[in-house]
């Protein structure tokens, strides 16, 4: 106790003249270490969004959205024949035949889906039960495959109308589809949920602490400059100087410092937000849209295919719906296809009202909060002219006339492809998605820069301060040896 | 003395840097209350449902729910004697997350939009399909549309009487009861015709001793079994979501599943199902 007494006690004039001086250098170690802090954590949030967790989210969209396209091709050529276009291998030379562009896109998106799999596993490399998702996904996938083959094959076998699939060709797709959706399609969401998590848990608190940081930072620079004023007046009455200009600029530098380290972190949180709110956050909305909106049209496909199921498909393409564009009141799929018709056209016509929740409600309610309707005014219209259709398969097919309503449920023209309206909406969703994500990789971008010099400005500042105060202090210290 | 001092004022120095960035670290968004906060785990379950989630009349608890609830619980780092099991019925699940009386929900509880706008659910743990449950020898019933004009059974607070009567349009007779075992003994005195709801419920049900019930085996939705957690705790659903992805992956669920409904005639899932999202 004695001891701290004893340096405690500041008598004689050098005494306190120390003092004061340890008291600043106190506050600038303070100033600078925050400052350091908030602008690692605003690297570590930008890093987690544009480098790490981002595109993770973003790989193991594009695995669910490469397995829908599988799915859809492998269930579409089931239903309107062309199996063995979908069957020819160019390998073999004996028999002359076509492969499908089907088969062509199936092949293709196959590699797509195994590619963002490695990336997504590269990612998860630290996470065991993710990575062991990420594994099943791949050995499903081999599974899926003889299955899909193994339905082919049969089908090919005898002879059908358009929409009317042989009882063996049945079971094998439906063990294909099962596959796919109750066991691929399930990972890859549920990885994407982990990685969008992940993304909150790392980018969320260092934006707060960002946030906040501004606010530390300015009160630990008028800190600083409270001290050294003290300092300067202490001196300038003691030993009857007006000014010392060390001490003068080492006020400066804090000044600046301060100031621009205050004004960073603000732009830095702004980046963040705008990263975060205009880009990654819609980007991801958008495609788990386009993602279930896939998988909407192939519950369809399947109900058409194997109507003994139909009630089930019926359910889950209800409830997908409802993800996408939720109606409270609505409580079957009739009622559904009626009120969204109507909320729809009551949305479109004042736009101010929206009556309807789910995906498309917040995006709606985020568009109309910021005055830029147009984007999501034109996809909620998609969305209901897609619905409207398949309200007419859905009649069609219930009426017993299962090979229209599968021709209705097709592209007119090309019947291997999807129905228009259905396109429409899936490219007006790509459009969007492509568009958010370059305000993600911008916003990024622009936030890193502003930061690249920070991590050698601050050590220098902070050191040149310490010695212009040094300065200032060192010839009034030395007058007492 | 002056290397002391020296010594005091690079000690206070780091002091307070440290003092500054703890002050700066702290100020970050406070978390809502999760059950990863507890120190003891109340979980609401079913009492009167064999093979799901059933109460002995020695006061424990057995059951599939029960099993799955005791997994997460342990995973969350919850032992034996932290845990406390009480009922919960269709009808007061919603209110007693609400009220804070219990933490968890594993009570058959199927994730529906208008659930998800009061409930954050975990899972689902399970996706059951509704089905229908008739007298043995009744060959009558054979799917869901077969119900039209017979008395079915509708117990207050479940979802699976609309499921038949609004969301396919059936006209079935409804009679009322309090509980799914209410329903079962009055299609076995005669006083209804089927019961409708969840395969693994009915399973339950129908492979009890002397039930003189059978299963139709004619699927007709998807219910998705969440864990119900009081709204907005995220982090909690979570760390369930990521115990239920590890429960499938370590073959817990399959155990847990085939020793429960192995001897049951219909189609048990044994990969993860998919995850609604915390919300």
């Amino acid at each position: 106790m004695s001891v701290l007494r004893r340096l405690l006690r500041f008598r004689t004039v050098p005494r306190r003249v120390q003092g004061v001086t340890a008291l600043v250098l106190l506050a600038v170690v303070a100033l600078f270490s925050v400052t350091g802090a908030a602008v690692w954590d605003a690297r570590a949030a930008l890093r987690a969004i544009g480098h790490n967790e981002g595109p993770m989210v973003v790989a193991t969209n594009d695995v669910y959205l490469a397995l829908s396209d599988m799915d859809a091709q492998v269930t579409n050529v089931l239903l309107t024949g062309g199996e063995e276009g979908w069957l020819c291998d160019t390998e073999q030379v004996e028999e002359a035949c076509t492969r499908s562009l089907p088969r062509y896109f199936y092949d293709i998106r196959r590699e797509d889906a195994q590619r963002a799999v490695l990336q997504a596993a590269r990612l998860a490399q630290d996470d065991p039960v993710g990575l062991r998702t990420v594994q099943s996904v791949l050995d499903g996938l081999s599974q899926y495959d003889q299955r899909v083959q193994a339905a082919m094959e049969r089908s090919a076998e005898t002879p059908h109308t358009f929409g009317g699939l042989p009882p063996a060709a049945v079971k094998e797709y439906r063990a294909a589809t099962r596959i796919m959706t109750e066991d691929l399609l399930p990972k890859a969401n549920n990885l994407m949920l982990d990685g969008a998590a992940a993304v909150e848990e790392s980018y969320g608190d260092p934006l707060s602490n960002v946030r906040s940081g501004r606010a530390w930072v300015l009160a630990l620079g008028l800190t600083v400059l409270v001290t050294l004023g003290l300092l300067q007046v202490y001196i300038a009455r003691r030993f009857r100087r007006i000014i010392s200009l060390f001490l003068v600029g080492a006020a400066l530098v804090t000044t600046v410092v301060t100031v621009s380290a205050a004004s960073l972190l603000a732009t830095e949180a702004d980046y963040l937000r705008m990263a975060k709110d205009d880009g990654f956050d819609p980007v991801l909305r958008l495609s788990r849209t386009r993602a279930i909106g896939k998988s909407l049209d192939a519950d369809r496909t399947r109900a058409l295919l194997d109507p003994a199921d139909a009630d089930r498909y019926d359910q889950t393409y209800f409830e997908k719906s409802q993800t996408i564009l939720y109606i409270r009141q609505a409580t079957n799929l009739e009622s559904y296809y009626t009120m969204l018709n109507d909320r729809v056209g009551r949305y479109g016509a004042d736009g101010q009202q929206v009556t309807f929740k789910g995906l498309y409600g917040v995006a709606a309610a985020e568009a109309a909060a910021r005055g830029r309707r147009e984007s999501v005014d034109s996809l909620v219209a998609r969305f209901r002219d897609y619905q409207e259709h398949d309200r007419h398969v859905r009649t069609l097919a219930r009426g017993g006339d299962r090979q229209t309503a599968a021709e209705a449920h097709m592209d007119p023209r090309w019947r291997y492809l999807p129905h228009p309206t259905f396109r429409e909406h899936d490219a007006g969703l790509g459009a969007l998605v492509d568009r958010r994500q370059l305000v993600v990789d911008h916003t990024v971008r622009s936030g890193e820069r502003a930061l690249r010099p920070w991590p050698w400005l601050l050590p220098v500042s902070g050191l040149a301060i310490a010695a212009l105060v040094v300065a200032g202090v060192w010839p009034r210290l030395a007058e007492y040896r | 003395m002056r290397g002391l001092r020296h010594a005091v004022v690079v000690i206070a120095a780091v002091l307070v840097a440290g003092a500054g960035l703890v002050a700066y670290r702290a100020t970050g968004d406070a978390a809502t209350a999760s059950i990863l906060d507890k120190d003891r785990l109340t979980i609401g379950v079913k009492t009167d449902q064999p093979r799901v989630g059933l109460r002995k009349p020695d006061g424990t608890y057995e059951g599939f729910d029960i099993d799955v609830a005791t997994y997460l619980a342990g995973r969350l780092g919850f032992d034996a004697k932290h845990i406390r099991f009480v009922a919960v019925t269709s009808d007061t699940r919603d209110e007693a997350l609400k009220r804070g009386d219990v933490d968890l929900v594993l009570a058959t509880y199927s994730i529906t939009p208008r659930r998800k706008e009061r409930v954050t659910f975990g899972g689902p743990y399970y996706v059951a399909h509704q089905d229908i449950l008739v007298r043995t020898g009744d060959t009558s019933i054979r799917n869901v549309s077969d119900l039209k004009g017979r008395r079915l059974c509708r117990v207050r607070g479940s979802e699976s009487w609309q499921r038949v009567r609004v969301e396919r349009g059936v006209a079935a007779k409804q009679v009322w009861a309090e509980s799914y075992s209410e329903c079962v003994t009055g299609l076995r005195k005669g006083s209804l015709d089927a019961v409708s709801t969840d395969d693994l419920i009915l399973a339950g049900f129908s492979i009890a001793e002397g039930s003189g019930t059978t299963m139709v085996n004619a699927p007709f939705t998807n219910e998705k079994y969440g864990v119900g957690l009081k709204k907005g705790d995220l982090k909690g659903c979570l760390a369930v979501n990521r115990y239920l992805t590890e429960m499938y992956q370590n073959g817990v669920a399959e155990t847990l599943l085939t020793t429960w409904f192995g001897a049951v005639d219909f189609a048990v899932a044994t990969t993860v199902p998919q995850f609604e999202g915390c919300a």
